[in-house]
């Protein structure tokens, strides 16, 4: 009975930390504000995105920066 | 980031242009066919480029042809924005892009890959929380990145796991999440830990149960680095837990949440709040279409990143 309680206060405590770990993340990840600059369909590939250009008849919108805009800002 | 969270922004890059988004130091500094594109296109339309140290930043317009018809730089308005977008437009209006051959495939000198199907990509968000009194407003910012792990080290891992007791993160891991992913990426690119700036790294990682094929863990690690005047520094403690699938050798979830305390400047990112600062990370796994395409950061910086001992 002992070793039974002991079992469940483990993973009581386990079940509790990863609550806590999953809200610590939560504290950090961007708002969904924050990521509405992905509803923009973005391209990574500069020759596919000139062809797609060319095909579609439209310019090209080049967001340039230190660090991959789509990764590292 | 305010300028593309705006509706109209949205809704006309997607619908009159076709959006790009690409690092500079690939655009217009690593020989390959996307800076003989890139380069002259925005050197005539951005006359800072005829100093070779300075940056292609910004917002350009152009056909496919390597017509420019615009540049803007550090615009945060809207409204500017919209303006830029008519102006170019006009321009493009008198004078169209030419049909062209447009090479497709893998280029020559490119940075911009994505990881090998067997690689792990790990999403890495920063912030600095509770943000000191007075700091400056760039300190509000999200530091982003990839944090790639790769199918030697998950093997490593899943070998080491087998006595079911715990053990050493691998030391390519650890350092490569203490050089290039431990900094302080909030204002914008910091300089990258050098190796002997790594006072302490290191992680013990702990069997936590397996399921068929998958593998759990946790791992906790300490980190401390510093350059040798210490004007800039970093230490703390990093905590998570991942999932293994055995059979592809590949990290199938990660979550880990670290708090340090940061101080200093960077070279191209000043501004960072007085004295030691909070700095809180927090990692996931990530799958979709940027984490499939855009490599960490230090690989465009070409730092050591596979091997970063």
């Amino acid at each position: 009975m002992k070793r039974l309680a002991f079992v469940l206060l483990i993973a009581l405590l386990a079940l509790a930390n990863a609550q806590t770990l999953d809200q610590r993340i939560a504290g950090i990840l961007p708002k969904p504000e924050d990521e509405r600059w992905l509803q923009i369909n973005w391209q990574s590939d500069l020759m596919k995105a000139r062809a797609e250009a060319q095909r579609l008849g439209r310019p090209l919108f080049l967001w340039v920066m230190d660090g991959h805009p789509l990764a590292c800002t | 980031m305010t300028v593309f969270a705006d509706a109209g922004i949205i809704q006309r890059l997607n619908n009159e242009f076709v959006p790009f988004a690409g690092e500079r130091h690939e655009m217009s500094r690593r020989p390959s066919a996307i800076k003989d594109w890139f380069f002259p296109m925005a050197s005539s339309v951005n006359a800072r480029l005829a100093n070779p140290v300075t940056t292609s930043q910004g917002f350009y317009i152009a056909g496919a042809d390597g017509q420019a018809y615009g540049f803007y730089h550090n615009v945060r308005d809207p409204q500017r924005i919209q303006q830029f977008m008519n102006a170019s437009l006009t321009k493009l209006r008198a004078s169209p892009p030419k049909p062209v051959d447009i090479p497709q495939g893998p280029i020559a000198g490119a940075t911009n890959v994505g990881p090998a199907p067997t690689t792990s990509v790990i999403r890495v968000f920063e912030r600095i929380t509770p943000l000191p009194a007075g700091a400056h407003e760039t300190n509000t910012r999200v530091g982003r990145d990839h944090l790639w792990i790769f199918a030697d080290e998950v093997k490593a891992m899943l070998d080491a796991a087998k006595g079911g007791q715990p053990f050493a993160m691998p030391q390519n891991v650890v350092l490569r999440i203490a050089r290039f992913h431990l900094t302080d990426n909030i204002r914008g690119q910091p300089d990258r830990w050098r190796a002997e700036e790594v006072k302490k790294a290191a992680a013990t990682v702990k069997p936590a149960g397996c399921s068929g094929d998958r593998e759990r863990f946790t791992f906790s690690g300490e980190f401390a680095l510093q350059t040798a005047s210490n004007a800039r520094g970093l230490e703390g403690k990093l905590d998570g837990e991942f999932e293994l699938d055995a059979k592809a050798a590949k990290i199938v979830r990660f979550r880990a949440y670290g708090e340090t305390q940061a101080w200093g400047d960077h070279t191209h990112a000043r501004n960072s709040p007085a004295g030691k600062f909070p700095l809180v990370f927090a990692m996931v796994d990530a799958n979709d279409a940027s984490a499939k395409a855009v490599p960490p950061s230090s690989y465009y910086y070409q730092e050591p990143y596979k091997d970063p001992r």
